[in-house]
């Protein structure tokens, strides 16, 4: 979740009307702000991805002014013109096609102003424009820039020196040795050009989206700003200057919006201008659960820098450009609980009657639970995914048919388990200096792969024990089973000779219940157990409990 | 009947042992239990109790002992290698060529060498030249060795070494440089010794102590006296069958909802993207669905059949289809959506519920595993339990929400509850519920909650408002259990899973 600092002093004098620090902070958590630390005289932050607009502390400030009545419905958004031209050449249609841009005059630069745009700049391109995929800022000092500026794709030689160099460097060095050219490099490969924007005297502003040239580097001394945007779609790059253009209003700056010729046709950019959306009142009321009159309705958006007005039982509202987050009424009527105020919302203990159940797969756990610790077994629960080690190579199973999971944070959680037992002997493992014996049984669920399945992979309910003793045998085992089976479902199976890897051949036996099979029982090989540092033998057996389903349901009973 | 004593009376077993103390004086614990017939725990126990009354002295002691080892058991049935030879030189009569003795014998060479070597020395054969080789010529009458019977001795049983004679130790010292004769093991002894000779007196028998079914009648009558116990004596903890402690919690949060009414729906752990986080608006682009966060299934791929349900998700994300939305406004793939995933919540479980049922009320919960690729640690798992909650119906509203999840947070124990708006993408409304913990003395965050969108109820026929709320219960498992590390919960320590009482 993207954070943002909070200075006292700043954001006191941006809400201004005499409110004090602490109701700011107060009142921060009621309009969706997560605190994360709070000092003195600064406050962190955590802000929703929803809400762009909290990058700076302009964006809260606004929200703030509108919450504490100071300054409501929608913030300025004189957007001024000019004949500032981007001249955007075919080149880079098939590279990185779109474009646009403001004019920011007469603001004043200090460290703290310029450490929350850079912060805006960088949640914006990583949240909105999903890691500069959809979106790349650069911001310059407009005062060195000499349009009409041209955006063109360049061969990987063109040179120019790039933010904070002293060098020409060509774009395939920037590519290969700078570290943001290596972490966005794949944003622009797959192409033998490259998108660079020049000025008039071939100035190199920025190679989007990589890093900006030097010369129009911005200081503390710069006052008046080019910003550009790129990516792949208008609307995107339009959410984005609404946003920063907000943000440099509340600064005191000056917006314009410049020229975009694009072939034969010429724009205005950015369009800012507010859209709107009617909303029933009985909407609003009926979801938030209080009878709101249209009236109401409408202060409480003006709280939320909305504009409204009356229009019958309807509410007409006029939505900020910056506001990317009203999708639909249901944004609309969440602003109105912001702007009614969050906390005076009460409970509705209103409940509406149903009779409960548990589902039967918890009716047949709850079973076969009763009578596994009847019998003596201690319950373990054990994790869905292991390692490749435990579940094929220390059991000598072979691993075709294993479900593994794509880029696992770790080893020891990359497989899928397609049975339990081998789990179990890892756990007996890790348990040697616990008193024995040591007598365990888990239902868990096993995977295996299924293309006629919906998500491709069948899931079945297991029931396995394991039994680890100074004489712990294929009998123990069996008559565990046996009396698991004959005391949970009044079902008794019939037993096959067969094998499997890790047990003992002879003591091994396939578990058929009606005919069919549903499972194995069997001593564990020697070599195996001590393959896993045991030193006791061990027996086990795992059957499916797929086919007792039906056995639980009550209602078949009476 | 014995005088009235001052002392503490013995109990059967203390005088059982302490009887044959008197007559051997200091035993070892093994002997002692041989003797008195009772396990090596029982005696152990005893031993402990006449110790602090201070009848005896336990004491500890380490002895090595000797036993033949493979070779020494073969040599101690057949001989050692110089006496087989001479005995094998002997039975001929006459000269034996060496060549022939060496195969027969079928000894390796070096080994043939010393025992050629040997044999002579002890004067049982003579080594004479002749034109078809070396030959060996019997002389006296080979005599048994004192290392034989040494190591017949140790092949019948292992020898204290301590109990050894100077000669049998210098013996010892020999044959330990020959490989595979003789093996010693360092063994702790416990040895009790009586300190305190107790009066005749308290030593009388006469009561006892288990009453068996054979005896009943001669109890019943009174020729057969039951002897008092000292009730507060430790006894023995048995070993039970036990469900895990997380059973127990998680019936106990299944308890409260099926007190509320609520009716439980479960499915399967690996589920489409579709599921997952198309139907629930959540765009393809949008983070959570990065491979760092969730889990992808290799070369295992969903098929989504509901043709028109997947053009109704494709166009909500698109461009809002008809719900008055605007979308997400990018292009939705239909291949992104067949990727399986391990999933991330329970909410593809009731969201499909409601799909299935068109229902118009509805009060369903769903307990599961969900699955989010981290790493481990004191406060994070990748597989943990997720408790989600659904309500469906006419009146569903914000406040609404609010009034069912205070009622179940405070079912769970929880007196305070408060809530504080937040954003989640497929609510709107949303909030996260806080509770107060009375154990910590602090708030807790507890999940999210919210408002279903349109955008995810009107494409499942669902038209009535749903209203939900999920979170993780590990965190409260740990509250429950006042445990701190998370992973302790799944470690599946024996001793923590058998010691966690059934009322924590």
């Amino acid at each position: 979740m993207p954070v943002v600092t909070l200075y006292a002093d700043r954001l006191r004098t941006l809400v201004g009307g005499g409110i004090t620090f602490q109701q700011i902070v107060d009142k921060l958590p009621l309009l969706g702000v997560h605190i994360e630390e709070q000092a003195g005289d600064h406050v962190r932050v955590e802000y929703d991805p929803n809400r762009p607009d909290y990058s700076t502390d302009y964006g809260v400030a606004r929200s703030l002014r509108g919450s504490f009545g100071i300054e409501t419905g929608l913030p300025r958004h004189d957007l001024k013109g000019s004949t500032f031209r981007i001249e955007v050449d075919p080149s880079v249609k098939e590279v990185r096609p779109c474009i646009s841009g403001m004019l920011v005059k007469g603001l004043k630069l200090d460290d703290e102003t310029i450490r929350q745009i850079i912060s805006m700049q960088e949640d914006l391109c990583n949240g909105i424009g999903r890691k500069r995929h959809r979106l790349a800022i650069g911001i310059h000092n407009s005062d060195v820039v000499v349009p009409p500026l041209t955006y063109k794709a360049v061969p990987s030689s063109f040179r120019f020196v790039p933010l904070e160099h002293d060098r020409e460097l060509s774009i395939e060095e920037i590519l290969s040795s700078h570290p943001t050219g290596r972490k966005y490099g794949h944003l622009v490969s797959g192409h033998d050009l490259y998108p660079v924007i020049t000025d008039s005297k071939g100035t190199v502003l920025s190679f989007p989206p990589i890093i900006n040239g030097n010369a129009t580097r911005v200081t503390t001394s710069s006052s008046n700003l080019f910003v550009d945007v790129t990516g792949a779609k208008p609307t995107v790059l339009e959410d984005a200057l609404a946003i920063m253009a907000e943000a440099f209003w509340d600064a005191g700056a000056e917006v314009h919006g410049i020229e975009v010729l694009d072939g034969a046709e010429s724009f205005q950019a950015p369009d800012l201008s507010p859209s709107s959306m009617t909303v029933p009142a009985r909407a609003v009321s009926d979801l938030i659960g209080l009878s709101f009159k249209p009236s109401a309705i409408v202060s409480a958006l003006r709280r939320a820098r909305f504009n409204a007005s009356i229009v019958g039982s309807r509410v007409k509202v006029e939505i900020p450009r910056y506001r990317v987050d009203i999708l639909h009424i249901v944004d609309v009527a969440e602003e109105v609980m912001y702007g009614y105020g969050f906390e005076k919302l009460e409970p509705d203990f209103t409940f509406v009657y149903t009779v409960g159940s548990l589902s039967p797969r918890t009716h047949l756990i709850e079973a076969i639970r009763r009578t596994a610790v009847g019998v003596g077994l201690q319950e373990v629960m054990g994790y869905s995914l292991t390692s490749k080690e435990v579940l094929y190579d220390r059991v000598h199973r072979p691993s075709d048919g294993a479900i593994k999971v794509a880029a696992s944070k770790s080893a020891l959680f990359e497989y899928l388990k397609d049975m339990i037992v081998p789990t179990h002997l890892q756990l007996l493992a890790e348990n040697v200096q616990e008193a024995y014996p040591q007598n365990i049984f888990e239902v868990a669920e096993v995977f295996t792969p299924d293309p006629s399945a919906e998500a491709g992979v069948k899931e079945d309910l297991h029931l396995a024990v394991a039994l680890s003793d100074n004489a712990a045998s294929f009998t123990d085992a069996r008559s565990v089973l046996d009396t698991i089976l004959l005391k949970t479902f009044a079902a008794k199976a019939t037993y096959r000779r067969s094998s499997l890897p890790f047990l003992v051949e002879g003591r091994t036996a396939e578990c058929l219940l009606d005919d069919r099979p549903i499972g194995f029982v069997g001593e564990v090989d020697p070599k195996v157990i001590i393959g896993f540092g045991l030193r006791a033998p061990v027996s086990v057996f795992e059957i499916s409990l797929s086919s007792f389903f039906d056995k639980v349901a009550i209602k078949e009973r009476v | 009947m014995s005088g009235l004593s001052t002392q503490t009376p013995f109990h059967p077993l203390e005088k059982k042992a302490l009887s044959i103390l008197l007559k051997h004086k200091t035993m070892e614990l093994g002997d002692l239990a041989k003797e008195s017939g009772e396990s090596i725990d029982q005696v152990r126990r005893v031993t402990e109790w006449l110790r602090t009354k201070g009848y005896v002295a336990v004491e500890t002691k380490s002895r090595v002992l000797l036993a033949a080892g493979p070779e020494g058991a073969f040599v101690a049935r057949s001989g050692l290698p110089e006496t087989r030879l001479a005995r094998a030189v002997h039975s001929r009569g006459s000269a034996v060529p060496l060549e022939s003795l060496a195969r027969e014998l079928q000894m390796q060479r070096s080994a043939f060498n010393a025992a050629v070597g040997r044999a002579r020395g002890l004067g049982w054969i003579e080594i004479r030249k002749s034109d078809a080789g070396l030959l060996a010529v019997p002389l006296s009458v080979p005599a048994p060795l004192p290392a034989e019977d040494l190591l017949r001795k140790l092949a019948e049983s292992p020898v204290d070494s301590s109990l050894l004679s100077s000669e049998e130790k210098a013996l010892v010292g020999l044959l330990s440089k020959r490989p595979g004769y003789i093996i010693e093991r360092e063994e702790k002894v416990v040895g009790v010794r009586l300190v305190k000779r107790p009066d005749a007196a308290q030593l009388e028998a006469g009561e006892e102590v288990v009453l068996t079914s054979s005896i009943l009648q001669r109890v019943a009558s009174g020729e057969v006296k039951l002897s008092t116990l000292d009730v507060s004596s430790p006894v023995p903890i048995r070993m039970i069958g036990k469900e895990h402690p997380m059973a127990t919690f998680l019936r106990s949060v299944r308890e409260t909802l099926l007190s509320m009414g609520f009716e439980e729906v479960d499915g399967p752990l690996v589920q489409s993207s579709f599921w997952t986080f198309d139907a629930l608006f959540t765009p393809q682009d949008h983070p959570a669905r990065e491979m760092q966060d969730t889990y992808y299934l290799e070369n295992v791929k969903s098929s989504v059949t509901d043709q028109a349900l997947v053009d109704r998700i494709k166009q909500v994300h698109e461009n809002g289809w008809n719900l008055g939305s605007r979308g997400w406004r990018y292009k939705w793939s239909l291949e992104e959506a067949e990727r399986s995933v391990l999933r991330t919540h329970t909410t593809a479980i009731t969201i499909r519920y409601l799909a299935d049922h068109s229902s118009e009320l509805a009060k369903v919960f769903s307990l599961g595993k969900v699955f989010r690729n981290e790493n481990l640690d004191a406060t994070h798992l990748n597989e943990f339990n997720q408790i989600e909650g659904i309500v469906v119906e006419k009146d569903g509203s914000l406040r609404r929400l609010m009034g069912y999840l205070s009622a179940f947070l405070k079912g769970l124990g929880f007196k305070k509850v408060m809530f504080q708006p937040s954003y989640f993408p497929y609510t709107e409304p949303s909030m996260e519920p806080q509770v107060y913990s009375e154990k910590l003395g602090k708030w807790l965050e507890l999940g999210g909650s919210g408002v279903f969108r349109p955008e995810v109820t009107l494409p499942m026929g669902v038209k009535n408002p749903v209203m939900a709320w999920g979170f993780g219960l590990e965190r409260l498992a740990l509250l429950y259990f006042d445990a701190n590390d998370i992973r302790e919960l799944y470690s599946n320590r024996l001793s923590w899973v058998r010691e966690v009482p059934q009322c924590p």
